[in-house]
């Protein structure tokens, strides 16, 4: 692997390695720039550091304690930030369903919400080139959105016990349903910079960390590109201050290495760190909030869960957690709320199972252990909802310092009229699928996923933290890539947009660099 | 329940040594299998009260315990680890476990004028419900509240509880068994170790 010195002026730096950093650390490094990149976790070995066991893989989760606040706090962590080159794509199930032409365009469809200053023209090329790039397994044609230019380059994964039983319950209601597409790979496959990945082995562990490579991660796509490319992946690097010139411009960034303060000199920073870290580092370095808007709009999906035990073995850890999908409901008609949602099947494993169980019905001690001994019998169906942007809901620093003495960040998050309108919808819709599908003893589990917001794009200055390109309207070196720009939540997981975005972002600021250097 | 659990010991130790687990996942579960240890960061009172309250929420003989989950909290309380979030409302997790326990112990005062230990079980388990249910007074659970607070210490003694070898097998888990995947995703089929 290429490396640099602090002293060198790189091209660009390029915090975090998830999602939203990966695709433009091998964008610009294939352009031929300089590239660092800084991740705050290691660069794992999956075959040899990841264990099937919930409690080991905790490593991969962003452990860093956040403060959830709120009619509705979110629990930060599993399911919604990761840790270690590949960010929170280590621990994504893979989902990526594309948005639709409407997702963009909330505002102007419901008078509610935030338009996209982008639509789905801009980002159709992306999501074409990624499908590909990612090896995504769906079904060809896609029963829902526009037709494509291309079709998935593999077929549709196999669909575990979960999906098979929703796929009952569903027929029966005349709710059409498909196979996921999932960035999984439902046959092994060649990429050019990144060599073979192997077929899924369907051990279900997506969520916790995949060993096998099947799952597409940044580590083992993306990242493996950059590195060809020449692009330097620096670990354990943990950003702290961005350094600028009496112009604004940024200079250098310093991060802490091993409890050292180290900084790089560079051109460019882009800050692909996530809905709470991208903002939380800017709010500590007081940087490009003349909007007034980093932190806000905190969003998170409606995920409303209902859990149910079957007369069948369902063996619930087997096969891809996610396989089925229905978009009758993205917009649903005759209902008092803006939007709508997918409808998705789940298996689960047995702690990420037991927790949610405690934590919503509250049950303990002998009832507890009767319910789990019903665990392989055990299938769950969830929702992926649109949540509006409200001021009610927002990150701030907090006064109470973290083990790096940085202020912990406080998240306010109420779900609003919308929100709870969706929720009860769905929980009619769920629990008649699962009726019919022979559920019994279910249960709900209210709660909100994927963390959305905070440093919205936008055409105007005055009401978002970076334009249409990623750019900061404060600070022109300045750029962000990754879920904080969301003007709006999406029906739809957010993944493979954070990608398509981040190739957007890389893209134009390519053309502009091009341009100043001719 | 834990006899019938107990029971399953060289359904373990077969398991956990057979070609369907990787070595990465061998080793954590032996680890964990093997695994004893004594209090760092509660007071040996505390560690006590402590272990009795997860037993009963595991529903677990202190006598013939599988899992004293106490101990891997206490661990991860010394080692200063947490979990990426807490609620805006609670302390941090160090006082909130300190301060959690000595609301076991006023509330168990309170409703039966004796110490929590020196309950029976029936009665132990009656403090635990109105802590649960926030039915509590003063002292304490003026500054901590007593639903949260059982909430947390019921989520992270299930998470550990069920992290035991012992525990999944028998809750007939084998999905820790995937060296060589799965291949059988229909529904009512097994295969391998699969009951």
């Amino acid at each position: 692997m290429q490396e640099y010195t602090n002293k060198e002026l790189v091209d660009a730096v390029i915090i975090g390695t998830g999602a939203g950093g990966a695709p433009i650390i091998s964008r610009l490094a294939k352009a031929g720039l300089k590239v660092v990149a800084l991740e705050a976790g290691k660069f794992w070995n999956p075959k040899k550091d990841f264990a099937t066991d919930e409690r080991e893989q905790n490593k991969i989760i962003w452990n860093y304690e956040r403060l959830s606040a709120g009619n509705d706090p979110v629990p930060f962590g599993r399911n919604n930030s990761g840790i270690g080159v590949g960010g929170s794509t280590l621990a994504y199930t893979a989902y990526t369903p594309r948005p639709h032409p409407n997702d963009f365009t909330i505002n102007s469809d419901f008078g509610v919400g935030k338009d996209w200053p982008i639509g789905y023209k801009d980002l159709e090329p992306y999501f074409d080139e990624l499908e590909q790039f990612l090896g995504v397994s769906g079904p060809t044609p896609y029963p829902w959105g526009p037709e494509r230019n291309v079709g998935y380059p593999l077929p549709p994964n196999p669909i575990n016990g979960a999906a098979q039983l929703m796929e009952r319950g569903c027929d029966t209601l005349n709710i059409k349903t498909s196979p996921a597409a999932n960035a999984i790979l439902s046959a092994s496959y060649y990429q050019e910079h990144v060599g073979e990945r192997e077929v899924c082995t369907n051990r279900g562990f997506c969520q916790a960390g995949c060993n096998t490579g099947a799952k597409a991660s940044t580590d083992v796509t993306f990242i493996p590109q950059a590195i060809h490319f020449g692009a330097e992946i620096r670990t354990e690097c943990f950003v702290t201050k961005l350094n600028t010139d009496e112009s604004g411009q940024i200079t250098s960034v310093t991060y802490l290495k091993n409890g050292q303060e180290e900084t790089q000199f560079c051109k460019t920073v882009f800050i692909c760190a996530g809905a709470i870290e991208t903002p939380r580092l800017l709010l500590m370095n007081q940087l490009a909030n003349s909007s007034g808007q980093v932190g806000k709009n905190f969003m998170a999906n409606v995920g409303s869960q209902i859990w149910g035990e079957f007369e069948e073995i369902v063996h619930p850890y087997k096969g891809i957690p996610a396989s089925l999908i229905s978009e009758d409901l993205r917009r649903p008609e005759d209902v008092d709320f803006a939007s709508g949602y997918l409808l998705q099947s789940i298996g689960v494993m047995p702690i990420t199972y037991v927790s949610q169980l405690c934590r919503a019905t509250g049950i303990w001690g002998k009832e507890l252990r009767e319910k789990m001994s019903a665990y392989n019998h055990v299938a769950g169906i969830n929702i992926h909802g649109e949540c509006l942007p409200y001021e009610h809901n927002y990150m701030e620093l907090s006064d109470e310092n973290d083990e790096l003495g940085l202020p912990k960040p406080r998240i306010f998050f109420s779900n609003g009229t919308n929100e709870k309108r969706m929720a009860v919808h769905a929980e009619k819709v769920m629990e008649k699928i699962w009726d019919i599908a022979g559920a019994k003893n279910t249960f709900k589990v209210s709660r909100n996923a994927h963390i959305i917001g905070t440093c919205r794009m936008g055409d105007d200055a005055t009401e978002a933290v970076v334009n249409a390109q990623g750019k900061s309207f404060d600070i022109p070196n300045l750029y962000i890539s990754d879920n904080s720009l969301f003007p709006s939540s999406l029906t739809v997981n957010p993944t493979l947009t954070i990608m398509a975005v981040a190739l957007h972002i890389a893209d134009m600021f390519l053309q502009e660099y091009t341009t100043s250097r001719n | 329940m834990d006899n019938e659990t107990h029971k399953n010991q060289s359904e373990v130790t077969a398991l956990l040594n057979s070609e369907f687990l990787t070595e990465p996942t061998r080793k954590v579960l032996q680890e964990r299998f093997e695994k004893v240890g004594s209090n760092r960061f509660f007071d040996d009172a505390s560690f006590q009260l402590i272990s009795v309250v997860c037993d009963l929420l595991m529903d677990q003989d202190s006598e013939n315990r599988i899992v004293n989950s106490a101990l891997a909290i206490d661990e991860r309380l010394s080692n200063k680890e947490g979990d990426g979030w807490r609620y805006n409302s609670m302390p941090p997790d160090p006082v909130m476990y300190q301060l959690g326990l000595q609301g076991i112990a006023e509330t168990s005062v309170r409703l039966f004028e004796e110490t929590f230990l020196k309950l029976d079980k029936k009665k132990q388990i009656e403090v635990l419900n109105a802590i649960q249910r926030g039915k509590v007074e003063g002292g304490i659970w003026k500054k901590l509240n007593s639903q949260l607070f059982f909430e947390e210490i019921l989520a992270e003694t299930a998470e550990i509880f069920f992290s035991h070898p012992t525990v999944q097998v028998s809750i007939n888990y084998v999905g820790m068994a995937d060296a060589k995947g799965w291949t059988k995703l229909k529904l009512n089929q097994s295969e391998n170790l699969e009951n």
